[in-house]
């Protein structure tokens, strides 16, 4: 299990990446992530709707309600061009981060 | 146990959507989302094998507890709650406030009912005032304006110079109209009206039903293109083709024909038959020509087929692509193409287009169809109107601030509790604009109520029809706010200045400052007051100098009836009219002429000896007369002689003239010099016997003209009678019996003399009695304000008299003290209204000719008026005060 504020600080990007590759609703993206990281990650649905919901009022996703044939009617979300914006900037941050953490956890190199 | 419950999915979820709705507060949108996400996690938790309970709890646990959910959710939602809730809360304290600005209003004016009744009576009073007069000017202002094309339509009238003097006459040629539109027929229709030249009278029969007519005109079938005059029978393209046939107002089809249809019947005129061919919509009463009859042009062209009158009024329709400035810069070739310059013709000035809207109010030309208005007037009721409402609103503002120290606590708590001067302003204005609707409603209602009196009044009807137009009762409301507003603010703002400290403590009083202002105020009201009340003084004072005034001969027991058309006009029949009339005792003369004094005069040539061109003439009024003329008005011979029938000569070429046309003509001994009278039939000369002393035969705007009598029998259109005083009934009967019996068939039209002069100022008169009506309200509105003020201060200063009274002092000496200061305000308005009034006094009566003097005590007067009323609104409060028992006013101390 991811701890809370690893799952806080990654959810952003996670969900926008999700996104960018095509419309989605709460379900699947956490039957998505749960799957991609052998159920390590899984939020519960209670906690995702609201950063939804803030992306939403921050204008990084819009939604609307669908009802793909013989499927329940559900909310489907949607990346904004100002998500896209948003998310380039995570993943920048986040390589940051991993390349040093990477470098770090290498071979031993003298710092001085 | 029990035999175990099956699962059963649906009521497991509703169940939990209920706790999350009610415990949790989560929004249906939300829970719809939760929900699917359950249904799926569910589904996929049974395709892993489980039983449908475990399924279900595994799947929401999945979705998270509902503490996790709430916590997830709540920072979601405070951020919108509290925004809704603030938002409620805001509307219900503005509601509530609003709720309570209501209250103390109402609680105030039903508290202050005497202030209440002031204010609202008092401004009501002025908007009643200010509606009717604008009502009016509305009316002047639009005429003719019912006309489809009423901005295209112009008269053609002309302008003529004669024996040194320009005339503008709003008449034209008879010729010239249908000469224009063929000249420039893609701009140019044309419409003659030719009517009966302001004498009079057409006698109309049809069956028994006979009257006497004087709008009747001879038309061009035209009349119906340009204007707008509706034919509810017959068709306006072939009405008025053919000679003898006429059209009809509605009004006198209904006079003569009742609930028959005219259309086809004849119609008697004058001794002629026409056959009625149409009835139109009458006129509204704000256009400048009625239009009672109009009988077709082809009538006149029947008997004369180059008929040239030159008395006639042209109405022309341009096009609208053709503006008044290119066809006025056409005319003078036009003029020169097409009319030829000889006769009276010779003097010809010019031609001009006059726009029909204007007609009322700017065109004061000879011959002009009806009375006309004044634009002059207009600016003085415009001015009244004002000076009435703002009276009002002084008003308003005087008793408004004067009733403030009683807020003032009001107000201080207020502050205490946190309104700020924002609020404050808002209520002391919404109050007002509160009352000024009050006020415009009364307003309405007593506008309404007093329309016919009004009507009468301003000698026209007026209708309140305009308030059934959402525009203007947008406007009047809009006004309405505006003045509240206005009025309301300077009280607003000295209201929410007030120190809560100070108010609360009990030291608000009216600081000095303030008291001036009010002061200020009062001044102005008065000065207006004051001003009216002079203004009336010195309208009426001139207006009784003309009643007065000797016009030169005996006016008072004169009676005139027209003669034209009828059988007493003949030679021998007036004979022995005269002579049947003269055997009665009552009556002192009997005599005829041409023209009635008063009316228009008919114009004739003459060339006076000495004048050497023979083509110029002197164009000149002349009377032509009998040989009883001048003994029977009592006019003055000042050198020569009379007519005289001993002098057989006379009967052909006698004439007096006036002094001033002995001035004119600058002739120090006129008696025995000629004038030769270039009549086409008989060119002759005609000898002066005589001078008359001046006398006034035109309104007394004007000065005594230049004037001719000339002795000729042959025109007796009028007669004049003189009767003496002694019984006037009885003589009056007399003379309708011997009329009767020369006469049978036609009534007579008496109309003494001093009327037809009184009808010169008609409009004068109009302006005085509705001034008059405006200062009695102007005073009424001041005095309103006056009581409220006294009032107010004998309570402010209620225990200072108990005192006074307790040391001592007499109930005079307290009245005194009470008056004394309002008096002072009184003089100092009187000192500033009568500069202002002398010179716009002297201003309306260089209208007149002849003027009376504005002296000291017409001034005087209305001080003395003004005073004393002020002093009677005074002195009752005073005298209240002054004797109320001191015991009342001190118990409490």
């Amino acid at each position: 299990m991811l701890s809370k504020p690893m799952t806080a600080a990654s959810i952003n990007a996670i969900i926008l990446t999700i996104l960018d590759r095509g419309d989605s609703y709460g379900y699947e993206i956490i039957k998505h992530v749960r799957d991609l990281s052998d159920g390590e990650i899984d939020w519960p649905a209670g906690s995702l709707y609201p950063v939804l919901h803030r992306m939403k009022t921050d204008g990084l996703v819009t939604s609307y309600w669908h009802q793909p044939d013989g499927e329940r009617r559900r909310r489907y979300y949607r990346i904004t061009a100002q998500g896209r914006t948003a998310l380039s900037a995570e993943k920048k941050q986040w390589f940051t981060v991993h390349n040093l953490l990477i470098q770090l956890w290498g071979p031993q190199t003298r710092l001085t | 146990m029990g035999t175990a419950n099956p699962f059963d999915l649906e009521q497991a979820i509703a169940t939990w959507r209920r706790f999350l709705a009610s415990s949790k507060g989560l929004l249906p949108d939300d829970l719809d989302e939760l929900e699917t996400h359950l249904r799926d996690e569910y589904e996929a938790c049974l395709a892993t094998g489980l039983d449908p309970e475990s399924a279900y709890r595994k799947a929401q646990q999945r979705v998270g507890d509902y503490d996790t959910i709430e916590s997830a959710y709540q920072p979601l939602y405070w951020q919108k709650v509290y925004h809704e809730r603030r938002l409620r809360d805001e509307l219900t304290t503005r509601l509530s406030m609003l709720k309570n600005y209501l209250k103390i209003a109402l609680r105030t004016l039903v508290r202050e009912k005497g202030y209440a009744f002031i204010n609202v009576f008092g401004l009501a009073v002025g908007m009643a005032c200010c509606l009717l007069i604008l009502l009016f000017i509305q009316k002047e202002r639009t005429y003719d304006r019912f006309h489809d094309q009423s901005d295209q339509i112009y008269r053609l009238a002309y302008s003529a110079e004669s024996g040194g003097t320009v005339t503008d006459w709003a008449y034209s040629g008879a010729q010239w109209g249908p000469a224009l539109a063929e000249a420039f027929p893609e701009e140019v229709a044309a419409a003659r009206l030719q009517g009966n030249l302001g004498d009079g009278t057409d006698l109309v029969r049809y069956n028994d039903n006979t009257f006497s007519e004087r709008h009747i005109y001879f038309a061009d079938p035209a009349v119906f293109d340009v204007f707008t005059l509706p034919l509810l029978h017959g068709d306006a393209a072939t009405a008025l083709d053919a000679p003898y046939t006429i059209v009809l107002s509605t009004t006198m089809a209904h006079k003569y024909f009742g609930g028959e249809d005219p259309v086809g019947k004849m119609l008697n005129i004058d001794g002629s038959d026409y056959r009625v061919t149409g009835v139109y919509e009458a006129l509204p009463s704000n256009s400048h020509i009625r239009l009672d009859m109009l009988a077709s042009f082809a009538t006149l062209l029947q008997d004369q087929p180059d008929y040239n009158s030159l008395w006639l009024y042209t109405y022309l329709l341009l096009d609208e692509s053709s503006s008044a400035e290119s066809v006025q810069a056409k005319l003078p070739a036009f003029m020169g193409q097409h009319i030829a310059r000889e006769g009276f013709l010779a003097g010809l000035q010019g031609l001009s287009l006059q726009p029909l809207t204007d007609l009322h109010l700017r065109s004061h030309r000879q011959g002009e169809p009806g009375p006309g208005g004044n634009p002059t007037t207009l600016s003085i009721f415009s001015v009244v109107a004002f000076l009435v409402l703002a009276l009002a609103c002084i008003n308003f503002m005087n008793l408004s601030t004067a009733r403030s120290t009683g807020r003032a606590r009001e107000v201080g708590m207020r502050k205490t509790l946190g309104a700020n001067r924002r609020q404050l302003i808002l209520q002391f204005i919404g109050e007002a604009v509160l009352l000024c609707m009050l006020s415009v409603v009364l307003a309405v209602g007593m506008a309404w109520l007093c329309l016919p009196f009004f009507s009468t009044l301003a000698g026209t009807s007026l209708s309140l029809s305009v308030l059934s137009d959402p525009r203007i009762v947008g406007g009047l409301l809009a006004v309405t706010v505006l003045l509240g507003m206005v009025t309301g603010s300077y009280p607003a703002f000295v209201l929410s200045a007030f120190q809560p400290a100070t108010v609360l403590k009990g030291q608000a009083g009216s600081s000095s400052q303030k008291a001036r202002l009010r002061q200020v105020l009062v001044v102005g009201q008065f000065a207006v007051s004051i001003a009216l009340l002079i203004g009336t003084g010195i309208v009426y004072q001139q207006l009784d100098f003309i009643r007065s005034k000797t016009l030169g001969f005996e006016q008072d027991q004169l009676l005139t009836i027209p003669l034209s058309g009828s059988a007493v006009a003949d030679e021998a029949t007036f004979e022995a009219f005269r002579s049947r009339l003269l055997q009665r005792p009552d009556v002192l003369g009997v005599t005829a002429s041409s023209n009635r004094l008063g009316e228009r005069i008919w114009i004739w040539n003459y060339r006076p000896e000495g004048w050497q061109d023979e083509e110029e003439y002197w164009t000149t009024p002349a009377l032509l007369v009998d040989y009883d003329y001048i003994d029977t008005y009592g006019m003055e011979i000042v050198a020569g002689r009379n007519f005289s029938r001993d002098h057989g000569s006379d009967a052909t070429d006698a004439i007096l003239i006036n002094e001033s046309a002995a001035r004119f003509l600058d002739w120090d001994a006129p008696v025995g010099k000629t004038m030769a009278v270039p009549a086409n039939e008989s060119p002759h000369n005609v000898t002066v016997v005589g001078v008359v002393k001046d006398f006034h035969f035109a309104s007394l705007h004007q000065e005594v003209a230049p004037l001719i009598i000339n002795l000729e029998e042959g025109f007796r259109r009028y007669l004049t009678v003189k009767i003496s005083t002694d019984n006037v009934a009885e003589s009056l009967a007399f003379l309708e019996d011997t009329w009767a019996a020369f006469e049978p068939e036609r009534p007579p039209q008496f109309s003494f003399v001093d009327d037809q002069f009184a009808q010169l100022y008609a409009a004068d008169q109009r302006l005085s009695r509705i001034i008059w009506a405006c200062t009695g309200l102007a005073l009424l509105v001041a005095c309103l304000g006056l009581l409220g003020l006294i009032s107010f201060t004998t309570e402010q200063r209620r225990k200072e008299i108990g005192v006074r009274k307790v040391l001592g002092a007499s109930v005079p000496g307290i009245v005194m003290l009470l008056s004394k200061d309002f008096l002072k305000l009184i003089a100092l308005a009187f000192m500033v209204a009568v500069p202002l009034t002398y010179f716009a006094a002297a201003r309306w009566l260089d209208g007149f000719a002849y003027r009376t003097e504005v002296g000291v005590a017409v001034f005087l007067l209305a001080g003395a008026l003004t005073l004393l009323i002020a002093l009677a609104t005074v002195s009752y409060h005073a005298v209240r005060a002054a004797t109320a028992n001191p015991v009342k006013a001190l118990r409490y101390e």
